[in-house]
């Protein structure tokens, strides 16, 4: 085992970790190994992944030494989870290096088994104010913004709230612009056009 | 004013629907509700929430200014497609009868507080 950290091994957590697709290209990868000092002797490396203002910490347990490839893999299925950064932690007397991680969006679909992690509740109020045969395309729109615009730049926790913040400013619209209508047309019929 | 189309009751345009309208024309068929939304921003710089781009578009709809088409399922976008926008005949009358109109208003001189 690596030195222990001086940010307590207590509240260390480890993550399932699932095989899935290509995120990155390899010499991103190769660059992530050399930035979080992975070495052949490593039996586990243990990470505070970032989300915005949030950290978590997660392990990458290598247990016949370290493979590129299989750290690849890994590395890959841990960042995938919208996190903005990575940070080696088990090396307590390494200086703070915290490593950018960009994750395209449809990849991240991918690791969730083809479906946009957008809020619930969100999605309700857009359902809510929106016509039927409309709901599936404007949901569409919502997980675009989302996926490609809000989760690379805010991150997952923080995109999920803007969302619902959209979402209801967007609902408002609609009945802003439904209640003006019906006085228009209330107004039409008062005149007698 | 005459769009042209027999039983089509008279119908004006706004000005969120004018520039909702013109952003649709800009994009040549291109246009669904998040593109829409960026080209109002980037010309007139306004920026408006996606349920007032699909009121107004509900709107142009249904008085037969625009239609609409269903694209192809995109990734990012959960596997479900984009809804394109297109301008139709009676809703380039309208524009058109907008533009002529602001022209007459211009023609006679600034408005009163207008720059001139």
């Amino acid at each position: 085992m690596g030195k222990r950290s001086a940010n307590g091994g207590a509240r260390m957590k480890r993550v399932s970790i699932e095989p899935t697709t290509p995120l990155t290209t390899d010499q991103q990868t190769d660059e992530w190994a050399r930035k979080l000092h992975v070495t052949d002797g490593d039996k586990y490396i243990r990470l505070w992944m970032r989300d915005g203002v949030e950290r978590r910490q997660a392990v990458i347990v290598i247990k016949d030494g370290i493979n590129l490839a299989e750290f690849s893999r890994k590395m890959r299925a841990v960042v995938s989870d919208g996190h903005t950064s990575i940070e080696r932690i088990d090396e307590a007397d390494r200086p703070f290096d915290p490593v950018p991680v960009v994750a395209q969006p449809n990849e991240r679909e991918a690791t969730r088994g083809g479906g946009a992690l957008t809020p619930s509740i969100g999605e309700f109020i857009v359902c809510l104010f929106t016509p039927l045969e409309r709901q599936g395309d404007r949901l569409a729109d919502f997980a675009e913004l989302f996926n490609s615009l809000w989760v690379p730049r805010f991150g997952a926790r923080v995109a999920k709230l803007i969302y619902i913040v959209q979402a209801l400013r967007s609902a408002a619209a609609v009945i802003r612009f439904a209640a003006v209508a019906a006085f228009a047309d209330w107004i039409g019929r008062a005149l007698g056009h | 004013m005459d769009y042209g189309a027999p039983g089509v009751a008279r119908e004006g345009l706004g000005e969120l629907e004018r520039r909702v309208l013109m952003a649709i024309v800009h994009l040549r068929g291109q246009g669904y509700a998040i593109s829409i939304a960026d080209e109002i921003k980037q010309r007139f710089g306004k920026s408006l929430s996606l349920g007032a781009i699909y009121s107004t578009v509900d709107r142009l709809e249904k008085k037969r200014f625009v239609s609409s088409r269903l694209g192809e399922p995109t990734p990012e976008r959960g596997g479900k497609p984009k809804r394109f926008y297109q301008i139709e005949a009676l809703g380039q009358s309208a524009l058109a009868e907008a533009r002529e109109a602001d022209r007459r208003l211009w023609a006679k001189g600034p408005p009163m507080g207008a720059p001139a």
